[in-house]
């Protein structure tokens, strides 16, 4: 009886002990053959992160764009008065818009006590301009001068309904800040083509009654942090204490930096931390921008008739018009990635005034700096990009009263521009409704922009990469895709 | 009508005769031990081979009156399926009555002859419906069952004065609609393979009213519902794109003329979309053959001197190469680039002064792509460098001493699309004779 039951169980113990070694075995063997997954990812497995996080250092095919000028418009800049001819909106003015075109839209915690949504005409008139007739607002009279070299996008749309939320996705791919922007990513892979100034510059101007801005926008992110946008001061001097003190003459300042140099070293032999590197790299960067910004920012050298063509800002520190030219000057020197924030377009109330105003401070120098790249043969391989987070609703906020109607936050659609840097010129892509409310016609995501900016360049954004935090990012997150529509 | 419906028939019952006729030849033949015995098999099979074949003449016939088939084409279908089918009832009639112990070899040869004629007549029949080059596609007709994507094989060299109708209506037509609609195949009597044709109409009266799109049967055919049986071009074709049928729209709301120029119209937003497609522009972009990577040495000396030598792209041996980072050229520097001449696309000395420098280096990019020569203080010298270089397209002079005689020096070259003159001694009034000359070539002087 005993040897009937000791061999029950014996055949138990064995069938326990053969079944687990082949089933964890198993599993052992289903990490190291890669379970099918495709050679190219199989290569990644036990390969050390320096492998993986390399810079391409060249595109990856050949670009037709080197430098881009983004001209960010920080608030939002209502389509309805620069850019989407909506006849309609005249015709129904007061009237409350109707549900079935807000649909399940999103709206914002601003207007979500109105039990009311009129619609509010455009505080603009429209008329046809350039060879193809495109409806411009006579806001802008000096974009709708150069419309012929716009590669117009009116359909394109997100999701963020707040600024920090949109501005931070528009610029790095996701709404949480975090990661890298841009023009980080770009200095990371690409590198800067001038060695004495940094790839990714920044610069703010303020048009008044505006949302802050913060530098989460041109953060690098994950990226090593000497890759993160350098922003220049809204004064007569850029780049603070740029200068040497009195006494220290160019020598010294080298002598100084080679042996804090030699010493930052040493102690990163003990620590390991990658930002001592950047900092060392910063330094550097510091040390050569020395030589390289004051001819930049000295415009004393610039004729007359360029200085008129920006407007009259452009002789003022801090504004979007002298930012404007200075940018022109860094992309002569080959800048990669030059960012313009122009704080003002954000019109919850007073739209009237406040277009009229956040207009006149960009229109001129926007379309000024468009012309004088393409004179100088820079627009060929310069992107421009004007544009903003999101754009606004065509119904009204607040009391629909001729001057003190605004328009709130509008993620459905919104209109950018792009010129140069490989876009077809002279095209409007996209429509949105009659209501300016929903895109109807070939919409374009935040991320088909950047999948598209990042082609342009030369780079295949699904390719381009970073593996940080046990993942591996990109700069348009999980989605996007080209718009060859765009590209000529 | 009827007789239009049991037409239609012709295509499906065609395959019985082709199947049993196939099958019996496969027994005789490849499957000899089945073969003499004269079974009952046989009789069979070539009883259902000939009254099926019948069955197909029939309608076959029918079909042919329908006048939607070139008379020529169906003449050697039809008449050898008529042989066909009377030889498949000989052999029957031989096989009853044992005639293939009599006559064994004129058994054979008729059997054989029979399946090579039945290939004669499948082949035939489906070039009727696939038209051809379906099977072997050869350039001319291959067009017929070539895919969707609308690009005009034959580059329009002459966008100047090429008409909207041969620039981009009869290219859409040969793509979407020509495979059924030209000489060799006429559906519904309708050819839409030259201007007359299409103006001509079909069995239907005609497709176009001049003028009045709402009114053509065209426009009314195009825009049915895919499910329609009217609906053009047939569900399961290539279907026409948005685009497409609003420059049809647009070309007969215009006049559906042969003769509106191309370039009287070329701004329209319906245009627009098309006239990229065959821009001259973009079918002269070069193609770069892959080159092989520039020897390291070499690179690593201009590298030295402050040149940044970059490949294009990632494993291309094409080179782009700028001075920017170097505080000042010297002739000895641009000597090292010498050797590596022929792997530069790109070259940027913007900004350094060459006014006193030998720049025959140049003669030696003959590869040079864009070249920027911006502020540089070189003169008209330099266009007998650049003469005769057979790949630049972007020549930058912006803040030069280039004038008109250099000017006319480089105009003639044919690959050269951008010029930049700004500041430069290059006289709007010179800019006519130049377009002229090379209508491609865009000079770009700026604000004067």
């Amino acid at each position: 009886m005993e040897d009937l039951f000791r061999q029950h169980f014996e055949t138990k113990r064995r069938a326990f002990l053969r079944g687990s070694v082949l089933g964890l075995g198993g599993v052992a063997l289903q990490t190291l053959l890669g379970c099918g997954s495709e050679k190219s990812k199989m290569a990644n497995i036990g390969t050390p992160l320096e492998e993986i996080n390399k810079p391409i250092v060249n595109p990856h095919f050949i670009p037709k764009a080197k430098r881009v000028i983004y001209l960010f418009q920080s608030g939002g800049p209502s389509q309805m008065e620069l850019f989407d001819y909506k006849p309609l909106l005249y015709k129904m003015h007061g009237q409350e818009i109707p549900p079935s075109v807000i649909g399940q839209n999103r709206i914002s915690g601003m207007v979500s006590n109105q039990y009311s949504f009129p619609l509010a005409m455009p505080s603009a008139t429209f008329s046809r301009f350039g060879s193809n007739g495109t409806y411009l607002s006579e806001h802008i009279p000096h974009t709708a001068s150069i419309v012929d070299e716009l590669c117009m996008v009116k359909s394109m749309f997100t999701e963020q309904i707040n600024h920090e939320p949109a501005v931070i996705f528009t610029q790095t791919g996701n709404q949480l800040s975090g990661r890298p922007c841009i023009g980080s990513w770009l200095s990371y892979g690409l590198g800067s083509m001038n060695e004495n100034l940094p790839a990714f510059i920044v610069m703010l101007s303020k048009g008044g009654g505006d949302q802050p801005i913060s530098n989460a926008s041109w953060s690098s992110g994950f990226l090593p942090s000497h890759h993160q946008g350098v922003q220049f001061m809204s004064s007569a001097d850029p780049v603070p204490f740029l200068a040497n003190p009195n006494g220290i003459d160019r020598m010294d300042r080298r002598r100084a930096l080679d042996f804090i140099k030699k010493i930052n070293r040493i102690q990163n032999n003990v620590w390991q931390d990658p930002e001592v590197e950047s900092q060392i790299n910063q330094h550097e960067m510091a040390y050569r921008m020395q030589m390289a910004i004051p001819s930049i920012t000295d415009l004393s050298n610039e004729p007359k008739h360029i200085l008129e063509m920006y407007g009259e800002d452009v002789l003022v520190p801090g504004t979007f018009a002298h930012n404007c030219i200075i940018a022109r000057r860094l992309a002569e020197r080959d800048v990669r990635f030059i960012q313009l924030y122009h704080l003002g377009w954000d019109h919850h109330g007073a739209l009237q005034s406040g277009i009229r105003r956040a207009t006149k401070q960009t229109d001129q120098a926007s379309a000024a700096l468009v012309k004088d790249l393409k004179q100088r043969g820079l627009l060929d391989d310069t992107l421009v990009i004007w544009g903003g987070e999101f754009g606004r609703t065509s119904f009204s906020q607040g009391t629909l009263t001729p001057e003190g109607f605004g328009r709130d936050h509008h993620p459905g659609c919104y209109t950018i521009w792009m010129a140069g840097g490989g876009v077809k010129s002279g095209l409007v892509y996209g429509e949105t409704d009659d209501f300016a409310h929903n895109v109807v016609k070939d919409k374009v995501h935040v991320h088909d922009f950047q999948a598209t900016l990042l082609y342009l360049l030369g780079i295949d954004h699904e390719k381009f990469i970073y593996k940080t935090q046990g993942r591996r990012y990109r700069l348009t997150d999980v989605s996007g895709h080209v718009v060859h529509d765009l590209i000529a | 009508m009827i007789t239009e419906i049991i037409g239609r028939f012709h295509p499906i019952v065609v395959h019985l005769p082709i199947g049993v006729f196939t099958l019996t030849f496969f027994m005789r033949y490849v499957y000899p031990r089945v073969g003499m015995t004269g079974s009952s098999f046989f009789h069979i099979a070539l009883l259902s081979s000939f009254v099926s074949s019948i069955a197909a003449v029939f309608p076959g016939w029918l079909l042919s009156l329908s006048g939607d088939y070139n008379t020529d084409t169906i003449g050697i279908h039809q008449w050898s399926a008529v042989a066909l089918t009377i030889l498949i009832g000989l052999l029957y009639w031989m096989e009853k009555w044992r005639g293939y112990l009599s006559h064994p070899f004129l058994y054979h040869a008729l059997f054989v002859f029979s399946m090579g004629l039945l290939i004669v007549v499948g082949h035939a029949g489906g070039t009727l419906t696939h038209g051809e080059g379906y099977l072997f596609p050869d350039s001319d007709t291959a067009s017929s069952v070539r895919g969707s994507s609308y690009t005009n094989e034959e580059p329009v060299a002459d966008t100047a004065s090429a008409s909207v109708y041969t620039a981009l209506v009869d290219p859409l037509l040969h793509t979407k609609c020509q495979s059924c609609h030209r000489s060799k195949k006429i559906k519904g009597g309708l050819r839409m393979d030259g201007y007359e044709w299409i103006l001509k109409g079909g069995k239907n009266g005609k497709i176009l009213v001049s003028g009045d799109p709402a009114s053509s049967e065209l426009i009314r055919r195009i825009h049915l519902p895919i499910d329609e049986e009217k609906h053009m071009p047939p569900k399961g074709k290539n279907q026409l794109t948005e685009k497409e049928m609003a420059l049809l729209h647009w070309w007969i709301a215009h006049g559906a003329s042969a003769s509106l120029l191309l370039k009287e119209v070329a701004r329209n937003d319906t245009i627009k979309p098309f006239l990229a497609s065959i821009s001259v522009a973009k079918q002269e972009e070069p193609v770069l053959s892959p080159k092989n990577p520039a020897d390291s040495t070499l690179l690593a000396n201009i590298k030295a001197l402050g040149f940044t030598a970059r490949p294009i792209a990632i494993g291309s041996g094409w080179l782009e190469v700028s001075a920017v980072n170097m505080a000042s050229v010297k002739q000895e520097d641009l000597k090292k680039l010498l050797p590596l001449a022929d792997h530069i696309l790109w070259l940027n000395l913007s900004g350094h002064d060459l006014a006193e420098m030998q720049l025959d280096f140049l003669r030696s990019c003959i590869h040079i792509q864009k070249l920027n020569l911006s502020n540089t203080g070189i003169s008209d010298a330099v266009a007998t460098h650049l003469k005769k270089l057979p790949a630049l397209t972007y020549l930058n002079v912006v803040g030069t001493f280039f004038s008109d005689k250099g000017l006319v020096e480089v105009c003639d070259m044919k690959s050269l699309r951008q010029l930049y003159g700004w500041k430069t001694k290059i006289t709007q009034s010179s800019l006519g004779n130049v377009y002229k000359k090379n209508p491609r070539l865009k000079i770009d002087l700026g604000a004067q």
